[in-house]
């Protein structure tokens, strides 16, 4: 009897041979179906691919601290990381209470605020003797770093935590989405590049609409970090809305629309909101749609505003998005989102002629980040 | 001289078969490298009354609405209308973003369908 499989190979002892497939074949059903060796391997080949793109993300910090580091120096300024590291784990916001709902959005807009005013105290105290554009810039380029930094640790606690109590559905989660935050975070990553020069980015969309509507029409601050303008068009009267600008700022477009209506005494007819939109997959970049409602992606109480002003004055509240992916929103905008813009522009423009009387005051805001857009 | 029978060439397909998915998981899992494309930014200046244009390229300090100078042809001001970036075509290099299988482009129609919000950024 030949107890030696190399020898039963060579020598062709099928019948050994054929045990021994059959047993390879049932120790192996048995071990994968009865124990927790394939969730294990499974385990480790998630944790390494993990750990792999910690590793590319922790790359990703240090070229972003680094590349934060050199505007700070451009701009004259001793300690860039010290700036950048004061900044980092702090300025967070806790959420309100939301089991109580009674006036939520008063509080929520109170806490955005607060946490505004202290960034931007901490950027003059740091950026002292710089213009305000340059400040709004700096403020951006600190919070892309930020959101880096928090983003890693967050990905870091998941993937300890799930090795430590050997959770392997918490792992496969993890590593399922890692690519798409990765694609998401190299966005942000590459976002720097357009902050840090001042470039228009996909979000100034709607900006940059309120801007070819205003033309070299004078321009008035009617709340923080966010002007007016009055032109005519087709015998209407138009109050276009938009951030400050040119630097890095969204401003107040919602207390801009509520003043002009309680405080300026402004009854408008209608009122159209133009803004940036996450394009669907398959969808075209710089695609143009339009609805109702306001167009306006913040948390809460600037939006709120709009469409209480909206109500308030029997104003019809339409939107004008332009589609685009949210890569393309955080960097600098592509000929396609300029050509939407333009394209949003004639349709604001045909809605003013169809859908309104000559002589009505139109307001039209347009919402986004002002980065290179006056 | 080596002899093989039925039975040994099975056992060395099942040895391939059970290599087989290893060396496609090894081979799939990697990530394919991206081209980098080079991007260029441009600055469009224009007159305001419409009757000059000029492309440049982008420089540190442009911003849309900037006055950059008066027109040669009219003596207005000269304005920048427009700041873009456009990717520069390689042959051959794939983009990141323009890639999408008809699955895909079938699926999203769906999507668009049931969904009637647009998401506000």
């Amino acid at each position: 009897m030949q107890l030696n499989p190399i020898n039963a190979l060579t020598n062709g002892d099928s019948g050994f041979t054929t045990a021994l497939i059959l047993l390879i074949i049932f120790a192996m059903s048995f071990l994968m179906n009865f124990t927790d060796i394939p969730q294990r391997i499974q385990l480790m080949r998630w944790s390494r691919n993990i750990r792999a793109r910690l590793y590319q993300l922790e790359q990703m910090i240090f070229s972003a601290k680094n590349k934060a580091s050199e505007f700070f120096r451009s701009m004259g300024l001793n300690n860039p990381r010290g700036i950048i590291d004061g900044f980092l784990n702090n300025f967070f916001v806790i959420e309100p209470v939301s089991i109580e709902p009674t006036d939520i959005i008063k509080r929520l807009d109170h806490l955005i605020r607060s946490r505004d005013t202290m960034v931007k105290k901490y950027v003059e105290e740091v950026m002292s003797d710089k213009g305000k554009v340059e400040r709004e810039n700096a403020t951006v380029v600190l919070e892309i770093v930020r959101l880096l930094h928090m983003v890693y640790k967050i990905i870091k606690h998941y993937y300890l935590t799930a090795l430590k109590h050997n959770n392997w559905v918490l792992m496969m989660q993890l590593a399922l989405s890692m690519p798409q935050i990765m694609r998401e975070l190299e966005a942000v990553h590459k976002a720097l590049d357009a902050f840090s020069t001042g470039k228009p980015v996909g979000d100034s969309a709607g900006a940059l609409v309120a801007a070819k509507l205003i033309g070299q029409a004078t321009r008035r601050e009617i709340a923080e970090d966010t002007v007016m303008a009055e032109v005519m068009f087709d015998g209407r009267k138009l109050v276009v809305i938009k951030a400050e600008g040119p630097g890095a700022t969204v401003g107040k477009p919602g207390e801009a629309i509520e003043k002009l209506v309680e405080r300026l005494g402004y009854r408008p007819s209608r009122i159209i909101t133009v803004d940036a939109a996450l394009k669907l997959e398959g969808e075209e970049s710089g695609e143009i749609a339009f609805g109702s409602g306001a167009a306006i992606g913040d948390p809460g109480p600037e939006k709120i505003r709009i469409e209480r002003v909206a109500t308030k004055c029997g104003a019809a509240l339409d939107a004008v998005v332009i589609k685009m992916s949210i890569e393309e929103a955080i960097n600098e905008m592509t000929k396609e989102i300029a050509e939407g813009c333009m394209k949003a522009l004639e349709t604001i423009k045909k809605i003013i002629k169809e859908r309104t009387k000559p002589s009505d005051t139109v307001v039209v805001i347009g919402v986004g980040n002002s980065v290179g857009v006056f | 001289m080596l002899k093989m029978q039925f039975s040994d060439m099975l056992f060395l397909l099942l040895i391939l078969l059970l290599l087989l998915p290893l060396i496609i998981s090894m081979l799939t899992s990697r990530q394919r490298k991206q081209v980098e494309l080079p991007k260029k930014t441009f600055t469009i200046i224009e007159c305001i009354k419409g009757d000059y244009k000029e492309t440049r390229e982008f420089r540190l300090g442009d911003f849309v609405g900037k006055v950059v100078g008066t027109c040669k042809n009219c003596g207005s001001d000269l304005v920048i209308s427009l700041i873009y970036t456009e990717v520069q075509k390689i042959p051959g290099a794939r983009s990141r973003t323009s890639q999408h299988s008809k699955s895909h482009i079938c699926s999203s129609t769906l999507i668009t369908y049931l969904h009637h919000y647009e998401f506000i950024i």
